[in-house]
């Protein structure tokens, strides 16, 4: 083996293979670097065998004899420097000192140019080209031959010698190609491209140079009326591969018709490389020879028979040449079909397509709406988002506004129960300002203000339980206001986890009524005592008016007795009086003695009727009905109120003779109602009858006394024992006033009632 | 045997009344003014009344629940019966339970005259049955 290299520049030699650098030995995978090379101080130095294999030799391409026989020349970044003809000749000398199928390297700027012919591309890249087959067309030495002859003459080189010898080889085999073609029939040989590679023979009948940029492509040098035959015999041939004759062919040289044969020989050379050979013939030359010698030698009066046999020949020419072209014309409308045939399903192909990208298009156009759809909803949602939130706003001013407003102190408290906020109320009643409350715990506020053990419980432990508490009243004296009673009011939110807490001062309210419980509790005592203070001279009064009125009637002084007995009455009138004044009071101040028992009130009714009804002679009083069942109330004051309704009944009918008392009883209560055909009430009235002090005026009541306490006391006393009471009237026709008692409960519980006795109210 | 009658009250006028009241039918009838509380159990030492009429509203010094108590207390004064006599209903309401258990019989002032002749005669009455009961 030996290795190769040649420089421009003469000096790179003694730097050749010098200590390989570090980075430029990364190229090399390390099998190959330990094949090769040995280190040396980090670097890389070339084994000795591999360079004992080297020859370095200064050679000028241009100038010098070229090498020969070589099998891989690599020629990088040389061309760039050189001119086209520079190139052109370059390229010859490689083509001459590779063997036969050698490899030409190039640079990746260079390119093979118009030496085509010459290489052929190995691979993809256009890189590595190969030798073609040397084609006689262009002998390498050309032009230098005799300079590079004398050269290597002079030259005492081996090669030399045999390179004359070649030389020598090759003019023989040219003299006799120049002696045989004289026999053989004009012809040319051409490469796939059409390019002309080769003329033997006389070619100037069918082949001329065309005009315009020189060129040797067969089709523009054909004669007219060739190039057509050329083509379609070709084209056999490169189908079918086999040599194709095709006779008949009609050229026209300088206004004469000439009959043709030609015949192309396919020469395959290798698998990628074809070469044709066109051999032409002049079809007249060897028929119209014989047929002019036969004529002299015919008959005598031949000359119509000639024409006719001229003629007979023309036709038959005629025809054949018909029949040649029929053969072409349904070649060419075949062909024609075929590529109409692709035309149209290439047509197909593409209307297909279209319909496809037609489809995609809609498909996209449908995406594009319902992107557009989902745009329009996504508009639309953000603008409700958007109404939301502004009504989320305008809520939450508005329960800021209500917050700020209200005049109870209110403190807001997250699940640690740290003061977030408070509103204006807090800090002024407290006394306390926002900085010291705010992110707080409550505890510590205003000095441990707060850390009030019923509120830790309440908050602690109560409200995680409950949801929320109410009315919770805490007693605490604060630092700076003093003692105070609070009401608390607290509610957990329950998504925030925040704890509203309304803290109610009540110490007035509180004092306010406890005063008022006082002075209710001072006016009963002092009515109590008042109306001692007033029963005792009425005792004394009645006392003495009785025995008075017993002696009279003993007497029979009977005119003194009934003034007595007015003076009796009277006395009564104004005992009731002092009574019912007495009841109010003692009901207000809560002190009215209260026993609740359970009892028959069929029999209530019937006695008190039955003691009304002696006071009483114009009315007839009726019981109707019965209770089923005995209820449970304060006998004594049920009949208090049974007495009051009576009374009323009585006093407000004087022109009746009938009272009705309807009792009946439903399934937890009895209803007792009192009804008399007297002066009634107005409707506008009836609401207020059961208030204190109220009495109905008008004309008709004037002449009725009273306070208008009783029906007051009556339905306190009725609500009291878990009744209630109403009135129907109509003046003119009567009232009916009912009340109801609710029924005992099961005879097991007597002894709760009896626990129950001392109550007040 | 002419019952006896003693009546407690601190008003003369109303004294005057129960005498009056009482005398023309047969009773033997004492009066004490309530403001002596100490002679009361000497008159009662004395008298041995059959029965004790007592005004409940005694004085302006209010409730007279000590002598009530007293009374009923007293082993050989507990059987003599007693009636309240008294202005003031609601209080008396209050004592009820006590009043019950005690037998205190109760008239309203101011009274009817009849009334107050039947508690008497009714109380005296079951007074002296429960008094031959015991002697048998």
């Amino acid at each position: 083996m030996h290795l190769l290299a040649d420089w421009r520049r003469p000096e790179s030699f003694c730097v050749a293979f010098p200590l390989m650098r570090g980075w430029r030995m990364s190229w090399y995978s390390i099998a190959r670097l330990d094949h090769f090379f040995r280190p040396v101080n980090g670097n890389y130095q070339i084994h000795k065998a591999v360079r004992e294999l080297c020859v370095f030799a200064q050679h000028d391409l241009l100038k010098d004899p070229p090498f020969s026989r070589l099998d891989l020349l690599s020629c990088q970044n040389v061309l760039i420097y050189l001119g086209l003809g520079a190139q052109k000749k370059v390229m010859q000398r490689f083509h001459y000192a590779l063997a036969p199928h050698g490899m030409l390297l190039l640079g990746p700027s260079e390119a093979i140019g118009a030496a085509s012919d010459l290489f052929a591309p190995f691979g993809e890249h256009k890189r590595q080209w190969y030798r073609k087959k040397a084609s006689g067309s262009r002998p390498f030495v050309g032009g230098e031959t005799h300079r590079s002859t004398s050269t290597i003459v002079a030259s005492e080189d081996e090669n030399s010698m045999v390179y004359e010898e070649k030389k020598q080889a090759f003019d023989l085999q040219k003299e006799t190609d120049r002696v045989l073609a004289r026999f053989a029939p004009a012809s040319v040989v051409i490469d796939e491209q059409m390019d002309i590679l080769h003329f033997r023979g006389d070619t100037s009948p069918y082949l001329r140079l065309a005009q315009g940029r020189a060129s040797l492509n067969l089709f523009k040098m054909a004669r007219t009326g060739l190039d057509l035959a050329l083509r379609t015999t070709l084209s056999k041939a490169r189908k079918s591969g086999q040599p194709v004759k095709k006779a008949g062919v009609q050229v026209s040289d300088n206004g004469v018709l000439r009959d043709m044969i030609i015949e192309v020989i396919p020469l395959n050379a290798s698998a990628a490389e074809r070469y044709f050979v066109i051999l032409f013939a002049e079809a007249s030359a060897s028929s119209s020879n014989p047929a002019t010698s036969l004529v002299p030698a015919g008959s005598q009066g031949g000359a119509a028979q000639q024409g006719r046999g001229v003629k007979d020949r023309r036709i038959r020419e005629l025809e054949r040449e018909l029949e040649t072209t029929r053969q072409e014309m349904r070649r060419v409308i075949e062909e024609l079909e075929a590529a109409n045939e692709e035309l149209h399903s290439a047509n197909e192909e593409s209307l297909s397509s279209n319909e496809e990208l037609q489809s995609l298009n809609e498909e996209l156009e449908t995406s594009k709406e319902e992107i557009q759809a989902s745009n329009e909803e996504l508009l639309v949602l953000n603008a409700e988002l958007q109404q939301r939130n502004t009504q989320l706003q305008e809520a939450r001013d508005f329960a800021e506004a209500i917050v700020e407003t209200i005049r109870e102190p209110l403190l807001v408290l997250d699940a640690d129960l740290h003061a977030q906020r408070a509103n204006r109320a807090f800090y002024q009643h407290f006394q306390v300002a926002p900085a010291d409350t705010e992110r707080r715990w409550i505890f510590d506020l205003g000095n441990g203000q707060w850390n009030i053990p019923a509120l830790r419980m309440l908050l602690e432990e109560l409200l995680p339980a409950n949801h929320a508490l109410v009315d919770y009243e805490v007693d605490h004296t604060f630092p700076h206001i003093g003692h105070r009673i609070m009401l608390l009011n607290a509610q957990r939110i329950e998504r925030s986890q925040l704890l509203l807490l309304a803290l109610e001062d009540i110490t007035e309210r509180k004092q306010t009524a406890h005063e008022k419980q006082q002075i209710l509790l001072q006016r009963e005592e002092f009515m109590a005592m008042a109306s001692h203070e007033l029963k005792t001279p009425v005792t004394s009064l009645k006392g003495y008016a009785q025995l008075l009125l017993s002696r009279f009637i003993k007497a029979g002084d009977e005119r003194s007795a009934a003034s007595l007995a007015k003076m009796n009455a009277q006395l009564d009138k104004l005992i009731h009086l002092i009574d019912e004044l007495l009841d109010v009071t003692t009901l207000e101040a809560g002190q009215l003695a209260w026993h609740t028992h359970p009892f028959d009130l069929n029999v209530l009714v019937r006695e008190i009727v039955e003691e009304v009804g002696y006071t009483d002679e114009q009315h007839q009083i009726r019981i109707e009905g019965a209770v089923a069942a005995p209820v449970s109330g304060d006998c004594e004051h049920t009949g208090q109120v049974l007495i009051n309704l009576l009374s009323n009944a009585i006093k407000y009918s004087p022109q009746a003779t009938t009272i009705r008392v309807t009792c009946t009883s439903d399934t937890d209560s009895a209803t007792v109602s009192v009804q008399d055909s007297g002066i009634g009430i107005a409707s506008e009235k009836l609401t207020h009858v059961f208030e204190r002090f109220f009495r109905v005026s008008g004309p008709e009541h004037e002449s009725f006394p009273g306070l208008g306490l009783g029906l007051f006391i009556s339905a306190q006393m009725v609500k009291r024992q878990g009744g209630r009471m109403w009135v129907e009237s109509q003046p003119g026709v009567g009232s009916a006033f009912s009340f109801t008692v609710p029924l005992a409960p099961p005879p097991e519980s007597g002894a709760q009632s009896q626990e129950e006795a001392e109550q007040y109210i | 045997m002419i019952p006896r009658l003693l009546v407690i009250d601190d008003e003369q006028d109303l004294l005057l009344i129960y005498q009056l009241i009482f005398e023309p039918e047969g009773y033997d009838i004492r009066l004490a003014s309530s403001g002596l509380q100490v002679s009361q159990g000497m008159i009662i030492e004395q008298f041995r009344p059959d029965l004790i009429i007592l005004d409940y509203h005694l004085g302006r010094n209010g409730r007279n629940e000590p002598l009530l108590q007293q009374l009923k207390a007293d082993p050989s004064l507990s059987a003599i019966p007693l009636i309240l006599c008294t202005a003031d209903a609601n209080v008396l309401r209050k004592q009820e339970g006590f009043l019950r258990e005690a037998n205190v019989r109760v008239v309203l002032k101011p009274f009817e005259i009849g009334a107050l002749l039947h508690t008497v005669q009714q109380a005296l009455q079951e007074s002296s049955f429960r008094w031959l009961l015991c002697r048998d």
